[in-house]
């Protein structure tokens, strides 16, 4: 490590926590100066072997094991399992079970985008944006609540099918939360794109050409928000998507302020596609049977996690136990992004950088290292530190 | 432009370093190329702007199913390349890389199969896709499939303090006690 000529400069590490993956990340910054030359990335902090706990359980077993690689996006992590399976089992899902599986998914999305609103806002120093938003997702944690029963790891879908349905009372109830959402959503993109001290930290920064987004294999609000026209849910429409098609949401800034945009505005989208559904949800079962062993085959399973593409490949040999599944979440892509993209930008705004992909920073208050190998003296910054360094240097 | 065509456009893209294809499903393609191809074969995909690589996945696989025996047709019929070398007479291990692809909703699969668990190394790709550093890194710890010429080799998944020469994605490990124990 020492006979790296990086080392000459200041080295920067940042991490290692990042929940939402089965990979928290820890960053390596090299400055110089105040300007980010090089960065590397370490993961793995807490894997925790889910690809291979999978071979050694049974289909039905590995399910709900995947679902748990992330807290946030439980539910996509479960539809591209099931969904892959169900391929290769040769099974048709009853419509009305693809359509819930639609709804809790579009739900998801919105409790993952709100919680996002409020981690960036809080990297940002703008804590009164970061209440308002966790405050308002409440409504759709305890929709999903009452909808699956739980406000992380929905368990929703099952082989074959979904576990839970939507009843009238329920239906109105999602309907009365979406309103309420939907008129803060129209408040949160003006405050995001008209507070001046907000958009200092947003306009211009960590930008990514189309080009970039597109050699680097970036994924979701973050390619969107770089022109770029790649969403699962359009590109492959699976479960329901094709009866309740999305419309995509781009922008063509490639900057931080573009990627709160096209959240954002993806919010109207999920709105409008779960009123559509509850108005139009197909009758008939939830569920079909799925045999306990999966014929040998072979297949790509991709959905459109709030992060991006989210890809699973399944292979069975015939058993009732999977024989290999590779899991490739959507911020692994974005990661990649940030680690070519970081170079070049100040220090200060790494992270807005790193949170402008949306990797779920909650347990980001780790230890933030400094070396300085210059005069061989390090210190030790806390994540809190770093973020405390972009907000005191832009207050200057 | 539906994924058939899409697919197509993949294969004829290919057609210069394919030794097989296949269709595991309608949405999918896979081809069969030399490992000594994969650069060429990769820079004709991005030339063409064929999709973007969204996963390498590593297997490790015993048996004869799964494309061993297309491998093992096609290297009678074509003999060495330089690339050929004599596959294990038993069917015993092997891996695959799979380098994914996706182009709306079509996935293509280039596909390589290193000669033996002992050869099994690929070459990089982050010359032409820098960001495939990542799953390169991920391959190699968790197969033990040498990555030539990628730029970082420092551990990115497991502890610091796991083993040298353990590979927890290989069909033999089933623990590290168990490792220890070998």
């Amino acid at each position: 490590m020492d006979s790296n000529p990086q080392r000459q400069k200041f080295i920067i590490p940042i991490g290692p926590q990042h929940p939402a993956l089965k990979e928290p990340g820890h960053f390596e910054f090299t400055i110089d100066g105040e300007i980010v030359t090089y960065a590397t990335a370490r993961l793995g902090y807490v894997h925790r072997g889910i690809e291979k706990g999978c071979e050694d359980r049974n289909w039905i077993q590995s399910l709900y094991l995947l679902e748990r690689i992330c807290g946030i996006c439980s539910h996509v992590h479960a539809t591209a399992y099931v969904l892959g399976v169900e391929t290769l089992a040769g099974v048709t899902v009853p419509p009305r079970a693809q359509a819930i599986r639609v709804l809790v998914a579009e739900l998801e999305r919105i409790h993952s985008h709100l919680l996002w609103l409020g981690v960036a806002a809080h990297e940002a120093g703008f804590d009164t944006l970061f209440m308002y938003s966790w405050r308002d997702r409440e409504t759709v944690m305890d929709l999903l609540e009452s909808l699956c029963g739980n406000r992380v790891n929905y368990s929703a879908n099952v082989l074959g099918g979904v576990k839970c349905d939507v009843t009238q009372e329920l239906s109105d109830s999602i309907r009365k939360g979406l309103d309420y959402l939907e008129e803060r959503t129209h408040y949160y993109l003006k405050v995001v794109t008209t507070d001046e001290t907000f958009l200092g930290r947003t306009r211009g920064v960590g930008s990514l050409t189309p080009e970039q987004v597109d050699l680097l294999g970036t994924v979701g609000p973050t390619a969107r928000a770089s022109g770029l026209l790649r969403d699962v849910r359009i590109d492959s429409p699976y479960a329901a998507y094709p009866e309740y098609p999305v419309q995509i949401v781009i922008d063509h800034g490639g900057d931080l302020l573009a990627r709160f945009v096209v959240r954002l505005k993806e919010l109207f989208e999920s709105y409008r596609v779960i009123r559509q559904i509850l108005e139009t949800l197909p009758a008939g079962d939830l569920t079909v049977r799925v045999p306990r062993k999966i014929p040998e085959g072979e297949t790509v399973s991709r959905v459109e996690a709030p992060r991006g593409e989210l890809f699973y490949y399944i292979k069975s040999n015939g058993s009732d136990k999977p024989d290999r599944i590779k899991v490739r979440t959507p911020s692994i892509c974005n990661w990649a992004s940030v680690i070519v993209t970081a170079i070049g930008h100040k220090l200060a705004d790494m992270p807005m950088i790193l949170a402008g992909i949306d990797p779920c920073f909650s347990c980001s208050d780790r230890s933030v290292h400094i070396i300085r190998n210059t005069d061989s003296t390090s210190e030790t910054w806390t994540w809190q530190q770093l973020r405390q360094y972009g907000i005191q240097y832009y207050q200057r | 432009m539906d994924t058939q065509t899409t697919l197509q456009q993949a294969a004829d893209i290919l057609k210069p370093w394919t030794r097989w294809t296949k269709n595991p499903q309608p949405h999918m393609l896979t081809v069969s190329i030399s490992r000594h191809h994969l650069l060429e074969a990769i820079a004709a995909l991005i030339a063409a702007k064929w999709g973007y690589l969204s996963a390498i996945t590593g297997l490790h696989q015993t048996g004869t199913k799964n494309g061993i025996v297309e491998d093992k047709q096609w290297e009678r019929t074509n003999g060495d390349d330089a690339n050929i070398h004599s596959y294990p007479a038993n069917t015993g291990d092997n891996f695959i890389v799979l380098y994914q692809f996706c182009l709306g909703a079509g996935v293509l699969s280039l596909r390589i199969h290193p000669p033996s668990l002992e050869d099994a190394s690929v070459p990089s790709i982050c010359q032409l896709i820098p960001s495939a550093t990542l799953y390169e890194r991920e391959l190699q710890e968790m197969f033990g499939i040498q990555v030539t010429g990628t730029p970082d080799n420092s551990r990115l998944l497991l502890p610091d303090d796991w083993p040298d020469g353990v590979y927890p994605l290989r069909k033999d490990f089933t623990g590290l006690e168990k490792a220890a124990e070998a």
